[in-house]
């Protein structure tokens, strides 16, 4: 088989005669039926019209500022965790006033008696704040989170005082 | 000065550009129909092998080619351009016969309905090429058959080609280098 054969048979394919004597004609009169090209208005109105709702609602959710959490009452034991606080710190306050002055009894003191109870004053004095301060340390309160956290009170739960879960 | 010399007549690619030059769509388009109607006829029926269709999507070249000269940006010839929008025809008119076939042909073939294309056998009893080449040429993919065809029946470059088919040239160079193999063993069929 030559390539020769091959060309020949190219030049031997049929042309399916021609064309049409009148096809000149015929494209003419097609091209004058033919209504003029629009441009597509209501297409290109649709479009617009969907990007723009669209860009509108995208707008609206990103400008929309993100309410803040409602002020929350403060829960029942965050009341009573921060009255206790309050409680043992005025405790403390007056228990070391209380020792001060019976410190200063002692000091004053000018006989063996009023000696005797100025000591007994004093030592009551410091063993109570020792007892306050105590309480004191155990009761650490944790301030509740804005958002309403849990509240979790350190202290032991044997404790009468320890008021708050 | 040298009015001795005969002035050739205006090639019609230029005489085309120069009235789009002018605004004059229609003139362009008579040159175009006059200069490749022809050519361009028997591309279409030699791709779809169907009269009737081939002559309406000759038409329908040249209205759309009417209807998009305005448009013609001039980086590749008209000529080129014209067997582009061909392509396009062709290829739609391919797909709507295969579609039109799938829907509505018969399961039982009529006896005087055989299929109508000429058997490579047969053409070649009657030592006929064209008819071989011709059966074997329906045998390819619709985009083989038009590289080959615009190759080798139009004489276009590979370069050419790319542009009409909007493919690189290497790539049709290829298409049509795998399809002339299945080409010449139908024509050679004959000579075993």
């Amino acid at each position: 088989m030559k390539d020769a054969d091959l060309e020949r048979g190219f030049e031997q394919l049929g042309d399916g005669g021609g064309p049409p004597e009148d096809w000149q004609d015929e494209v003419l009169a097609r091209i004058a039926a033919a209504p003029p090209r629009r441009a597509p208005w209501p297409l290109v109105l649709a479009g617009a019209s969907l990007v723009a709702a669209t860009a509108a609602v995208t707008l609206f959710f990103v400008l929309r500022a993100p309410d803040k959490p409602p002020a929350r009452p403060a829960p029942a034991a965050t009341e009573r965790a921060e009255a206790l606080f309050e409680r043992l710190e005025g405790a403390v306050y007056g228990l070391a006033r209380t020792k001060d002055r019976a410190y200063r009894q002692l000091l004053d003191a000018h006989t063996e008696a009023e000696r005797a109870l100025a000591e007994k004053a004093l030592e009551d004095a410091r063993r109570e704040l020792e007892q306050v301060q105590q309480q004191l340390m155990k009761a650490k309160i944790r301030m509740p989170r804005l958002d309403g956290g849990k509240i979790r009170v350190k202290c032991d739960p044997n404790d009468p005082l320890c008021g708050v879960e | 000065m040298h009015s001795s010399v005969a002035r050739l007549p205006p090639h019609p690619e230029d005489e085309a550009r120069e009235a789009l030059a002018r605004g004059d769509h229609r003139e362009a388009l008579t040159v175009l129909m006059q200069a490749y109607g022809r050519d361009l006829h028997r591309h279409c029926y030699q791709v779809l092998r169907d009269r009737d269709l081939a002559d309406d999507v000759h038409q329908t070249v040249f209205v759309q080619a009417y209807r998009d000269l305005p448009g013609f940006a001039g980086r590749s010839s008209l000529r080129t351009w014209l067997y582009g929008i061909a392509r396009h025809r062709l290829m739609d008119a391919m797909k709507i016969g295969s579609r039109w076939r799938r829907r509505f042909v018969r399961v039982e073939p009529l006896p005087e309905a055989a299929d109508e294309r000429p058997r490579a056998d047969d053409a070649l009893a009657d030592g006929a090429e064209a008819h071989a080449l011709a059966a074997a040429l329906a045998q390819l993919s619709v985009d083989s058959r038009i590289a080959v065809l615009l190759r080798f029946r139009e004489g276009m470059t590979f370069e050419e080609i790319g542009a009409v088919c909007r493919e690189k040239p290497a790539t049709v160079q290829a298409r049509v280098a795998r399809a002339l193999p299945r080409l010449r063993a139908a024509l050679s069929g004959g000579e075993r």
